[in-house]
């Protein structure tokens, strides 16, 4: 760093060296010559004072007939091998085998009407639909599956998802180079594909397919794996989904028509529109002026402490109280000697009255956590239940030798006003038992450097396990970069375990063990499970309606919710 | 004049070189890289797909390896694709650019129309009821940060009174039509302009002040001219060098767009373009923006300079 410095001061003296040796201009009375400097704010664009909480009377909502318009974040319009943010794309232009129900009890046939799974889940053949067609006319075939499961392994393609395909046998030489198709994936005809894996996964229909959108290899298939991503075929996507994209404009919207040729019938919305917000301030002036009909999951969906604000509105369902499937933890990075001693982490977990903070800070949303898993089937009714003790922390603080001048970085990425106040409180109360905490707010790519370099103290995070336990193993497995040095075998192999059979009574056990033992070795500073309030225009028939049977919300997956049979009012 | 305007053009490539060798450092030291920076720990990623993607990317490249580079498509032509999109970057400004020019057009247009007209009304009245509020005015507009009254102006206009839109290019879902482009223009160009206003205003009076209380001013009215003849003739001419100066250097800006108030407008100009590769450490759409409004404002300076020895003779370069 000291040498990047030392070359960057002497480039600036020459710059400005250079620059004052400009020829000038010989004046008489000479007219200012302000310094030319670039007007523009660079600086990151501040804080905006939340709008006020006063309730605005909006009139009955006045949208577009037929048209359905939803808000997403930057950066989700690259493509769905790359998009690491929402499905919500997917979910309207393209299809999966199986698509995760809006009930979260299930997966839904799609481009597969069924499936056969062999043995104990060594291998599944999936029979296709028939009589499908992509929205240029050409046929669905096994030929199109095929080409996506090999294209979603790929390494020089870089998909976000390629993990998922892990299982499938032959995914190691993909991987290595050795060879760009899957081993295990086989057309045995025109309708049906079989894909074999390497360890028996009852589950990889409920929990990997969903994940992988199929594309078309009649258009595709001619592109090299490493230009794929700039083609121009992401700008005009050619699906399978309800909606067929007419137009979109990187980072500003995208629009779709109603796909008349949809297997599930043509949709009787005429139009959907995705706008893009870069400010969620600017998302939620715009669902208050009626100009979207919704609020996602997306940056945080709408604030607790703007829910009221939005429910004074006549025209909007607001789920004030949506589950996020989000348990919400301190990530404490183990690999620091003093992090090791368990009885730090009792006491850090014993100095924050949890409670307290969800009852003022967060407005009585959420619910305590002390262990990981969101769901309750995977939770044992009996856990240690860390209730507030700062004397207690004070003692095992004393016992484990604390030295409390040291001074520890904590960091937060969420840039609201609630989760800023309640990292604040956090810090306060661990201050309060002699931990000198000192609050640091981040942008994620500092953040994630901070976990590869080893920087990281604490980190105020959240991770989203809505869809099943069992993506858990990716903060607590050994090896992972967010188990942050924790590492305990028997979990690494309860979670293998938990993934061998389909019945939830027989995964139950396994979950409900590693939930016991997470919660006594508090690899991480369990806090509470987050809501994400989200809110719906209620013109739009059916779209409030199905966020109400959804349980909780699952993240990056994209979520089968009968999109096709929804109009306006 | 000639010598000087080629002496001129060549100091600049130097110039252009150490600006984007600085900028490259200081993109460089900012913590994380472009992958990392895709990732959200709700949704981890394994280590190896991180080391593969960075590796595609060239980021694991020691720095003068990845600026060279750079330069070196630069030289042929090629800004470069950007790390989140593959998209081509001249491509992406090109896009771009448009939106912004028309924000910043309508915005210095108001600007320089507003500001003048009330600087010379207010140097005309000095001292006069008109000239004192129009001075309150002007320091407020100079204090009030942008993209705080871009949101006030949101607050009334958009939220309460409803009279216009509160983001966005066009209305979502509804065809291109000129009429609603420029009401979604008019609060983002009305909030950047009205800070610019004061600027100028307060620039144009004290400058036609100075210019008043001139000799040979003194010497025209002795003459017996008619005021308004000293006024266009005399006056105006000379006020309105400072005057040429900030609005060339606001000629810059022009291009590079405000990145606060593109953002909270969601305006797609290149300014938002700017704030998100910044966000995601996607290098070179930084650099090929930097590169951009770098050329644009010493092009600008330089022809501000040009302009001035055509507006005063006293002017001389050598």
């Amino acid at each position: 760093m000291t040498k990047l410095y030392k070359v960057l001061a002497l480039v600036l003296v020459a710059v400005f060296m250079l620059s004052a040796c400009a020829p000038a201009a010989t004046t008489t009375p000479a007219p200012e010559q302000p310094t030319a400097a670039v007007e523009q704010s660079t600086s990151a664009p501040a804080e905006p004072t939340a709008a006020p909480a006063e309730a605005t009377t909006a009139p009955a909502s006045t949208g577009p007939a037929g048209v359905l318009r939803l808000p997403l974040r930057p950066g989700v319009t690259v493509g769905s091998l790359w998009t690491a943010a929402g499905r919500h794309l997917d979910e309207a232009f393209l299809s999966e085998l199986a698509q995760v129900k809006w009930t979260a009890d299930g997966v839904q046939p799609m481009l597969a009407e069924s499936w056969d799974m062999e043995g104990d889940g060594t291998a599944f053949v999936f029979h296709l639909r028939q009589g499908v067609t992509w929205s240029d006319g050409e046929p669905f075939t096994a030929d199109d599956v095929i080409y996506t499961f090999n294209i979603y392994a790929n390494p020089k393609v870089g998909a976000i998802h390629a993990g998922k395909l892990a299982d499938v046998v032959g995914y190691a030489d993909v991987v290595a180079g050795k060879t760009e198709t899957l081993a295990g994936v086989t057309k045995v005809d025109d309708y049906t594909v079989r894909v074999e894996l390497s360890t028996p996964s009852p589950l990889f229909v409920e929990l990997k397919v969903p994940f992988i959108s199929i594309l078309p290899a009649h258009i595709l298939a001619s592109v090299p794996a490493d230009q794929l991503k700039g083609n121009d075929y992401w700008k005009h996507v050619v699906g399978t989904g309800p909606f067929i994209m007419t137009n979109l404009v990187e980072d500003q919207l995208v629009e779709g028509v109603a796909n008349p040729n949809y297997f599930e019938g043509k949709p009787k919305l005429e139009k959907i529109v995705f706008q893009v917000y870069a400010d969620s301030n600017t998302m939620l002036a715009a669902l208050e002026a009626g100009e979207i009909d919704g609020m996602l999951y997306q940056g945080g969906g709408i604030p607790v402490d703007q829910v009221s604000r939005f429910e004074a509105l006549p025209n909007l369902k607001v789920f004030g109280n949506m589950d996020a499937g989000l348990p919400t933890f301190l990530l404490i990075n183990l690999n620091k000697e003093y992090f090791k001693d368990i009885r730090v982490r009792q006491a850090i977990m014993y100095a924050i009255d949890r409670q307290t903070i969800i009852d003022t800070v967060k407005l009585g949303t959420g619910t305590v956590s002390n262990t990981m898993f969101p769901a309750a089937w995977a939770r044992p009714d009996t856990l240690i239940d860390y209730q507030y003790d700062p004397e207690k922390a004070k003692a095992l603080l004393a016992e484990a030798g604390w030295d409390s001048s040291r001074q520890i970085d904590l960091q937060r990425y969420y840039t609201d006003q609630v989760n800023k106040d309640t990292v604040d409180a956090i810090a306060a109360m661990l201050q309060e038992v002699g931990i000198n905490v000192v609050v640091r707010e981040v942008k994620s790519a500092e953040f994630q450097a901070s976990v590869d370099d080893g920087s990281l103290e604490l980190a105020y995070a959240a991770n989203g396990q809505g869809l099943d336990p069992s993506l858990g193993f990716l903060v607590t497995g050994c090896g992972q970069r967010l188990s942050v040095g924790y590492c305990n075998e028997r979990v690494d192999e309860l979670y293998k375990l938990g993934q061998s059979s389909a019945d939830r009574a027989v995964r139950a056990p396994y979950y409900q063990e590693i939930s016991t033992i997470l919660n006594e070795e508090l690899p991480k500073i369990w806090l509470w499970y987050e809501v994400r309030p989200v809110a719906f225009d209620t013109r739009i028939v059916g779209l409030a309606e199905h966020y109400a049977e959804q349980p909780l919300l699952m993240f990056d997956v994209p979520v089968y919710n009968e999109i096709h049979t929804w109009y306006t009012k | 004049m000639f010598a000087y305007f080629i002496r001129r053009l060549l100091i600049n490539i130097p110039i252009l070189i150490g600006i984007t060798i600085i900028i490259f450092l200081l993109a460089s030291m900012m913590p994380g890289d472009a992958v990392l920076a895709m990732i959200s720990s709700e949704t981890p990623v394994s280590d190896e797909m991180i080391k593969m993607r960075q590796g595609e990317l060239g980021l694991d490249l020691p720095l003068h390896i990845q600026y060279l580079r750079w330069i070196g498509n630069l030289a042929k032509g090629n800004l470069g694709f950007s790390f989140v999109s593959a998209e081509s970057v001249s491509k992406m400004i090109v896009m771009r650019i448009p939106a912004t020019l028309e924000l910043m057009g309508v915005s210095l247009l108001i600007s320089i129309l507003l500001g003048l007209t009330l600087g010379t009304i207010s140097a005309f009245k000095q001292y006069s009821v008109l000239d004192y509020s129009f001075t309150i005015f002007g320091f407020i507009g100079i204090s009030i940060p942008d993209f705080f009254l871009g949101m006030i102006l949101v607050f009334i206009f958009a939220l309460k009174l409803k009279l216009f839109p509160t983001s966005g290019f066009i209305t979502a879902g509804e065809e291109f039509s000129l009429a609603d482009n420029l009401r979604h223009v008019f609060l983002p160009a009305l909030a950047l302009a009205l800070v610019r206003t004061a600027v100028f205003m307060r620039y144009t009076r004290a400058s036609i002040l100075e210019v008043l209380g001139n000799d040979y001013v003194r010497t025209a009215r002795a003459k017996g001219l008619k005021q308004k003849i000293i006024v266009l003739r005399h006056v105006m001419r000379n006020a309105l060098i400072p005057v040429i100066t900030i609005i060339g250097i606001n000629l810059g800006v022009l291009f590079a767009g405000s990145v606060i108030i593109e953002t909270i407008f969601q305006w797609p100009g290149i300014g938002m373009m700017f704030i998100n590769a910044v966000t995601a450490r996607d290098s070179p759409v930084i650099m090929g923006y930097v590169l951009l409004t770098s050329i644009i404002v010493l092009a600008s300076n330089l022809l501000t300079d040009l302009t001035y020895s055509l507006v005063d003779p006293r002017i001389r370069y050598e």
